[in-house]
């Protein structure tokens, strides 16, 4: 727009000054003339008449009408002529200058032009048009005519129009904003809503839908988005209708197995009650049936508690309690069972400094978990617990030296049904979900359930909780990696293991339950 | 002491069978019934020590039996449920049911838990105490405030003696769900909840500002002072 601007200001310009080129060039032949005929006739004239006459021309094109203002000057070309300068203003014999002279010269009959600009009173530039010829009167000798056209009203003209165009340009300008402001309105505010409509869903308000009017391509869009609305909210409908419907049948084939397995468990201990009385044979199939009878309890009661979690079910009774107690307890009630393996089950840390808020079932269940695990696979060697705390978080390591397992395996431990060696039979009878729930445990929390190992040499696994469910861990207040030398420790104060940790790869750390931050 | 009669109601017959053998087995009296109706109708007539209350049955539902039983008596009610879930076992303990056995369960488990229900005050005492604004006449199994006497439960008459013996101690769930329910290991606090809670509604004037059982956050419960 600003190029069209100027390129027509350029052509007004061009044309105005053109015109009065043309009609200045007119009017200064025209002059031409009359200078011949006021200078020539009075051939022999003295120079006084001629001087008089040049003065009286000069003064009546100054004031001659149906022209513009303009100013006029005889000059002599040769220095011996007989009259001296006259002009109307001093100022046109100041334009002048040498090259002027010279194409007067070169060319004395034809009328030379030039602009040029002249400050007026005001002391602003005011364009004008200089135009000179050289006259030749034979016996008078040689005048240069000068006349200078002043181009104010042509200026005005310029400024008028270039006012007029700016002002234009403007309005133009203002509607061309406008109409694009307009349009783009038109184009982003159902866009706008489009993406706000689409931001509920993305947060779960699957109802929400776009408002259509109109049938151009974003009616299309908002059209083809709520379809895509209307099919999501009706699968994620179906979907929890088929999880509900699965929850259901869980809860019922609960009911339905528990309450003959009840019978069956009643039965079994009313035989062994008095198995003491019966044959060998008898005695032993009534003592097979009481421990698979159990078993097949265990897992009915692991699965659950799967599906529990799987139909996201599980719900936390989280509250304050100390993590060292726990351990307490739970070494206390396993005591028994390390006792008959020959176990020796070492607790350090101290008691009563690794509070947070935790759902103690679970907490429990996870750490009878972990315990019975280290001492089944701890093949009779210690198994070493160690609690301790930081200002976020609360820890158990619990090590053992058996077996032990693969780094690389670490993190499959807690898949379902898993085995380190599929080959070695399971001596203690667990449904091979423990570890898979005891990580749901964890998850509820917001902590973190770890393993790390080495075959031959041990494992250990690391709960970290943080201090309130759900809050932020960066770093667990124990180190996942620990040395298998087996060293008595003696005292409750853990020892700096820090400085034996066997070198590892960092990436073969298995990371369960979240990043850990510790290197 | 006189043999405890004990109503089971299930409508799984084997399992009420096997109920019944068991508890028979220790010297219990038992009659069994397989729906709701036939329960009330039963406690009626026989006015038994203990119900054992399935949650599942035909027609009207164990808990709405518990409620009914509630309105009339404070027996010593143990529900028996398949589902552990939160929801199921909290409704029954607001029904008003005292504890709950999760099927399946030992019969050793299923006989402790009757006896922790039907055990009375071994020795006659001529025992007073005073909780909060309340005395407690032990052996008359009698809370009074004023000339007002408060009609409780068995179980809460039970807890509320608890805490009005040691009003210096500080009293864990764990160490209530010990002394009034008879557990060994640790089980389910709701119990000690669920059950402090209907304790209040009928004790305390205001059982959201509760003066007479108080709460230690993070620790129990304990006894309120004198006034």
């Amino acid at each position: 727009m600003l190029a069209v601007g100027a390129y027509l200001t350029s052509v007004i310009s061009d044309g105005l000054y053109e015109q009065r080129r043309d009609q200045a060039l007119e009017e200064s032949a025209s002059a031409r003339g009359d200078l011949v005929a006021a200078l020539g006739p009075v051939s022999g004239a003295t120079s006084t008449q001629t001087q008089d006459a040049a003065a009286a021309f000069v003064q009546s094109l100054r004031t001659a009408e149906g022209s513009s203002r303009r100013d006029a000057a005889v000059v002599p070309v040769d220095a011996s002529a007989p009259i001296s300068a006259v002009a109307s203003d001093r100022a046109v014999l100041d334009l002048v200058d040498a090259d002027f002279t010279a194409a007067l010269a070169e060319d004395p009959d034809t009328l030379v032009w030039r602009s040029v600009s002249r400050e007026d009173d005001s002391g602003r530039a005011q364009p004008q048009l200089l135009v000179g010829t050289r006259v030749v009167l034979p016996g008078s000798g040689s005048f240069d005519l000068l006349m200078l056209y002043s181009l104010r009203q042509e200026q005005q003209t310029l400024t008028l129009v270039q006012r007029a165009m700016a002002g234009g340009a403007l309005v133009l300008l203002g509607l061309v904003v406008g109409i694009a402001i307009g349009v783009a309105r038109l184009v982003t505010v159902p866009l706008q809503r489009a993406a706000s409509a689409a931001e509920r869903i993305a947060d779960g308000d699957l109802s929400s839908r776009m408002e259509v009017s109109g049938r151009d391509e974003l009616a299309k869009v908002g059209r083809s988005f709520n379809a895509m609305a209307e099919n999501l909210e009706q699968k994620v409908l179906d979907l929890t209708e088929l999880s509900r419907v699965q929850q259901r049948f869980v809860s019922d084939v609960s009911h339905e197995l528990r309450t003959p397995l009840t019978t069956i468990r009643m039965a079994t201990s009313v035989l062994d009650e008095h198995s003491s009385g019966f044959e060998p044979d008898l005695r032993r199939t009534t003592e097979l049936l009481s421990t698979q009878v159990r078993r097949f309890d265990t897992l009915l009661a692991d699965l659950l508690e799967i599906s529990r979690f799987d139909a996201g079910a599980a719900t936390l009774e989280a509250r304050s309690a100390d993590l060292s107690s726990l351990v307490e307890r739970a070494a206390e009630n396993v005591r028994p069972l390390a006792l008959s393996r020959g176990t020796q089950l070492e607790l350090l840390g101290r008691t009563g400094e690794c509070e947070a808020v935790m759902d103690p079932r679970r907490i429990d269940r996870v750490l009878r978990n972990l315990l019975v695990n280290a001492i089944e696979h701890g093949a009779g060697g210690p198994v070493r617990v160690r609690t301790a705390a930081n200002e976020e978080a609360v820890a158990v390591t619990v090590q053992d030296f058996g077996t032990g397992i693969d780094p690389e395996d670490a993190a499959r431990v807690f898949d379902r049904f898993w085995r380190a060696d599929p080959s070695r039979a399971r001596t203690l009878g667990g449904t091979g979900l423990g570890l898979a729930i005891s990580v749901e445990d964890a998850h509820l929390h917001g902590g973190w359930l770890q393993a790390w190992g080495r075959r031959g040499e041990g494992a250990v696994f690391r709960l970290t909780l943080p201090r309130r469910p759900g809050a932020p861990i960066s770093r667990s207040p124990l180190p996942l990696e620990q040395s298998f030398s087996e060293a008595p420790l003696e005292g409750a104060e853990p020892p700096a293991v820090t400085g034996s940790i066997p070198a590892v790869r960092p990436d073969s750390l298995p990371q369960i339950g979240g990043d850990d931050a510790q290197p | 002491m006189t043999t405890a009669r004990i109503l089971v109601v299930d409508d799984d017959q084997a399992i009420a069978e096997m109920v019944s053998i068991v508890l028979r087995g220790k010297g219990f009296g038992v009659v069994t019934t397989a729906d709701g109706a036939s329960a009330l109708d039963a406690f009626d007539r026989l006015h038994p020590d203990l119900v054992l209350l399935d949650l599942m049955l035909p027609g009207m539902d164990g808990i709405e039996v518990c409620r009914r039983l509630r309105r009339s008596s404070g027996v010593p009610i143990i529900m028996l449920t398949a589902r552990s879930d939160t929801a199921d076992v909290v409704e029954g303990l607001e029904a008003g049911a005292d504890d709950y056995l999760t099927k399946p369960f030992e019969p050793d488990e299923l006989v402790a838990r009757i006896k922790a229900r039907v055990r009375r005050s071994e020795a006659p005492t001529t025992e007073r105490l005073s909780i909060g604004d309340l005395s407690i006449d032990v052996d008359g199994h009698e809370v009074r405030r004023g000339e007002e006497i408060i009609a409780l439960t068995p179980l809460e008459f039970e807890l509320l003696v608890q805490l009005a013996r040691k009003p210096w101690q500080v009293f864990t769930r764990e160490a209530l769900l010990r002394e009034v329910w008879g557990y060994r290991h640790n089980a389910d606090t709701r119990l000690v909840n669920v059950h402090v809670q209907r304790l209040r509604s009928k004790v305390e004037l205001d059982p959201d500002n509760p003066a007479v059982v108080v709460t230690v956050r993070g620790v129990g419960y304990r006894a309120g002072g004198a006034g």
